[in-house]
């Protein structure tokens, strides 16, 4: 990806990243969690603000901090960290609010040309799985990193 | 390797900070996990693609 990103840590398992947002409201620590499923190498993808005082997570504050495109091109960096490591799994991401899975399937498009030859994705729609496509509002995504 | 070169990588360099283990046990987001969950019992996962027949 050509696009500007955050620098990552994650802890051993890859699984847990983190990164700090900079921007016009300062700088916002940013956690990305891969979280087991109860289906075997089905994970779900959720990020959020860390509270610096209070050490508790927030995802459904909206930053608005100036820096979206950065932030979303560097979850998709974990994306590929993610499944380099573990590269049978299943990540699936929805948003916390119909507004918010808007904007991954925005990020999704946005990034599209260049991901789909890596990765099978496919958008979750009235109960039912499809091949992505770029103007449908989705409620879910899946993504699989292509063999 | 600069910064640009840095960040046409797909893959990215992660720097591993141990004190994001103690995450490992945690679901940090369990809304989430509970809506993936449903889907899962509910949707399933996306059929095989079918491989071309002659």
């Amino acid at each position: 990806m050509k696009l500007p990103k955050y620098p990552l840590a994650a802890g051993d398992n890859l699984t847990t990243f983190e990164f700090t947002s900079e921007g016009s409201k300062g700088r916002i620590i940013k956690l990305v969690q891969y979280s087991q499923t109860n289906l075997k190498d089905i994970f779900n993808l959720a990020f959020g603000d860390k509270d610096i005082a209070t050490g508790k997570i927030n995802d459904t504050n909206i930053s608005n901090n100036g820096d979206s495109e950065k932030v979303l091109a560097t979850i998709v960096a974990t994306v590929y960290a993610f499944t380099e490591k573990y590269p049978g799994a299943y990540v699936y991401a929805t948003g916390s609010t119909k507004g918010r899975t808007r904007l991954y399937r925005m990020g999704i498009s946005k990034y599209f040309s260049e991901v789909k030859d890596d990765f099978e994705i496919y958008g979750e729609l009235s109960d039912s799985w499809e091949n992505f496509r770029k103007e449908v509002d989705y409620e879910g995504f899946l993504v699989k990193r292509k063999k | 390797m600069n910064i640009k070169e840095l960040n046409k990588k797909k893959v990215p360099i992660v720097k591993i900070d141990k004190s994001l283990n103690k995450y490992d046990d945690i679901v940090l987001f369990p809304d989430k996990l509970k809506k993936a969950n449903k889907m899962l019992r509910t949707v399933g996962l996306p059929k095989p693609a079918k491989k071309h027949q002659r």
